[in-house]
């Protein structure tokens, strides 16, 4: 109709088309510096021919790239884009900038559930079990430990308006579960505290390929829920009178979006340990760089970015041409707290948002 | 809708409320509440804070389930309309402030579509059309590729009735539309109100407090008072007194020539003015502020004289004291303040 008010929306939606692609090639640049550096570096062109001709007998590469690295990388992608999500799908849902899994105490509830797991059953499992079943008893496990937790939190943020009283909630759910914990720690062997120790400082290299099929299959269904919920979160932006008043069963959305991110936020944490601050950090990213708050663009956005942080710690916690790895939790919250630092510091109107 | 036998909107016996109301604390209760309205007119809401302004829109808007009794609308009762049946039926323009980083005000208002799109939110050439009719009636083309956080409180609500506007339903309910608002956003707002009303056909209900302002615009007003809701229109409740019963204190008077409530004084000087107006109203004024009735000259304290001198107002004082001139109102009431209370 008016050809003035119309080319500035287009700009943005092309600026946002050339963003993703950016993006996308980002990610496959990283990707591939994260399979071809470690401790090992491999050159690019044996990579290439290692990919193209099939060796009858696989050399030491061959193992490092496909049995290691490989798993490495796309766990990376995977875990990135599924807490991106979550922090993405939580901070609408409770119009809450500061809202993400770590921080509201839902990774602390996975990892009771894990805890539970390796901690109290863990000796059963080492004995008669098939990876299979532990695998998924492990996800299922820190799924409903990160539900309950991140039900409290919902069930207090409907009393309570206030964000930081829900912040400190959370961070006391959070310490709760982390207590129950301790007290499993307490009572556990060694070799079961060692293994627990371990997983709790997070790890993208402990999934094997099977591990890695489970993994996959219930990120599907995360993510099917948060791509099915996209056009309700915008509304969700507006709050609960307005959503209600254009239709929206609150209700069902709220019960989808956080089945969603449990599922999302706990099968990362059950199986690379709780991987800190990238939930949150992610979707303020998405935001600041496509300058929009449309979850059509900030989904996938999030996803990207949270892929792309998440291989940029991994290579940063192998530090390459060196022999030691560094905790991958302690990078991504080296990475990640600057940021919420900014979001805390730009944010004014935080205190008031409801 | 256009059937005349049935009301565009009708509560029967309502009772609104939250919490349970036999325990007092928490807990809310207002009714019966038995209203009709025929078609598309334009309705103020108001009454004293606390009294269930908010209530009665939220609960007439379905975000609330009413206690007991009814609300149809088009002679079918709200509980038998789906959610996105009302949806399309009754809009809403809450009383807070969005904030939303990066929101564009062209998304919000295209948010109004919500209840017509598919589920990943596609536009079709009908909701574009929609969409923009919403933006022009509004008069905010010129705001819509601003950001939501650019705009000033008159403008931002401009864009909230905007998009309940896009939401294309006969009935729109907006509580306290005006809050937050200057003087002159305030008038504009229920102006645009009224023009909708009028021009679109709209149903539109709103709580405010800004009596004087509604009562330029508005057809009915709904008055909310302890001993139930009168309704009529603003003049309709001129003549019936309807106003007095708005608030509990009894020292609150309805001032009919000012159309606006004030609180009553004591009056013990007595004065008489003569001038020409509008000084000698302004000078009555100030006067009664400080505790004087102007009264005829014969039993007056006091006596006012206006006179214009270069054209400009002079006051002379002539009373038991002597006679004084001054050349604003200010001197004069403080030199009566000073001279009155010896």
């Amino acid at each position: 109709m008016d050809e003035h008010g119309d080319s500035p929306e287009s700009g943005r939606k092309f600026r946002s088309y050339m963003l993703i692609i950016f993006l996308v090639s980002l990610l496959l640049v990283l990707f591939i510096i994260d399979l071809l550096t470690g401790p090992v570096n491999i050159p690019l062109k044996s990579a290439f021919s290692l990919l193209v001709q099939a060796d009858p007998k696989p050399g030491i590469w061959h193992s490092i790239l496909f049995d290691f690295r490989l798993p490495k990388a796309i766990t990376a992608l995977l875990a990135g884009s599924s807490l991106a999500v979550s922090g993405l799908q939580m901070q609408t849902v409770f119009r809450n900038p500061l809202a993400g899994p770590d921080v509201l105490g839902i990774s602390s509830g996975a990892s009771l559930g894990v805890a539970l797991v390796i901690l109290g059953f863990g000796d059963y499992f080492a004995i008669n079990s098939s990876a299979g079943i532990s695998s998924w008893l492990q996800i299922i496990a820190a799924c409903i430990g990160s539900g309950i937790v991140l039900f409290l939190v919902m069930f207090v943020s409907l009393r309570i308006r206030d964000i930081m009283t829900i912040l400190i909630l959370g961070i006391l759910f959070g310490s709760a579960a982390s207590a129950v914990v301790s007290i499993l720690q307490y009572f556990s062997n060694q070799t079961m505290l060692k293994a627990f120790v371990v997983w709790s400082m997070g790890s993208l290299g402990n999934l094997s390929g099977s591990q890695l099929e489970v993994l996959a299959i219930s990120l599907v269904i995360g993510f099917a829920l948060s791509v099915y919920s996209l056009r309700v979160l915008n509304v969700l932006l507006l709050g609960e009178n307005y959503s209600r008043s254009m239709g929206v069963n609150i209700k069902l959305t709220r019960f989808l979006v956080f089945v969603s991110t449990s599922i999302l936020s706990g099968s990362i944490t059950a199986f690379c340990g709780p991987l800190a601050f990238v939930g949150i950090v992610v979707p303020h990213l998405a935001r600041m760089m496509f300058k929009t708050a449309d979850h059509k663009w900030l989904l996938p956005a999030s996803i990207l970015l949270g892929a792309a942080m998440m291989l940029i710690a991994d290579l940063i916690s192998q530090f390459p041409g060196s022999e030691s790895i560094l905790p991958i939790n302690s990078v991504t919250a080296l990475l990640g707290i600057p940021v919420v630092i900014w979001v805390i510091i730009s944010n004014r109107r935080l205190v008031n948002i409801s | 809708m256009n059937d005349p036998d049935k009301l565009m909107l009708k509560l029967a016996d309502l009772h609104i409320g939250y919490g349970r109301s036999s325990s007092g604390n928490g807990s809310f209760a207002y009714g019966p509440v038995n209203l009709e309205v025929p078609g598309p007119e334009m309705i103020g809401t108001i009454g004293r804070n606390g009294i269930g302004k908010s209530t009665l829109l939220r609960t007439i808007a379905g975000l609330q389930a009413p206690q007991t009794g009814g609300i149809s609308f088009g002679g079918v009762d709200s509980k038998k309309i789906s959610k996105s049946g009302m949806a399309r039926l009754v809009s809403y323009v809450s009383t807070e402030s969005i904030h939303i980083q990066n929101l564009r005000v062209g998304e919000l208002v295209a948010m109004g579509r919500f209840p017509y799109t598919n589920w990943l939110g596609r536009l079709t050439k009908t909701d574009t059309y929609i969409i923009q009719e919403a933006i022009e009636h509004t008069g905010i083309r010129n705001l819509r590729n601003k950001a939501l956080h650019e705009l000033s409180d008159g403008e931002k609500q401009k864009v909230m009735i905007s998009r309940a506007l896009a939401q294309d339903t006969p009935v729109i309910i907006l509580d306290e539309p005006t809050a937050f608002l200057d003087l002159p956003a305030r008038h504009e707002i229920l102006r645009l109100l009224g023009n909708l009303t009028r021009n679109n056909n709209k149903l539109i209900i709103f709580s405010t407090h800004d009596l004087a302002i509604a009562m330029d615009e508005v057809d009915k007003l709904w008055l909310m008072t302890d001993d139930g809701l009168m309704e009529g229109a603003p003049e309709d409740l001129l003549i019936n007194h309807g106003f007095r019963k708005l608030f509990k204190n009894p020292e609150l008077e309805f001032d009919t020539k000012n159309l606006a409530f004030r609180f009553s004084r004591l009056l013990t000087g007595s004065i008489s003015i003569s001038g020409d107006d509008p000084y000698r109203i302004y000078t009555g004024k100030a006067l009664e502020r400080i505790g004087f009735r102007t009264v005829s000259p014969d039993i007056a304290d006091f006596h006012i004289d206006i006179a214009l001198r270069d054209n400009s107002p002079q006051w002379k004082v002539s009373g038991s004291g002597g006679e004084f001139m001054f050349d604003s109102i200010y001197l004069l009431t403080s030199h009566l303040v000073k001279n009155n209370s010896v």
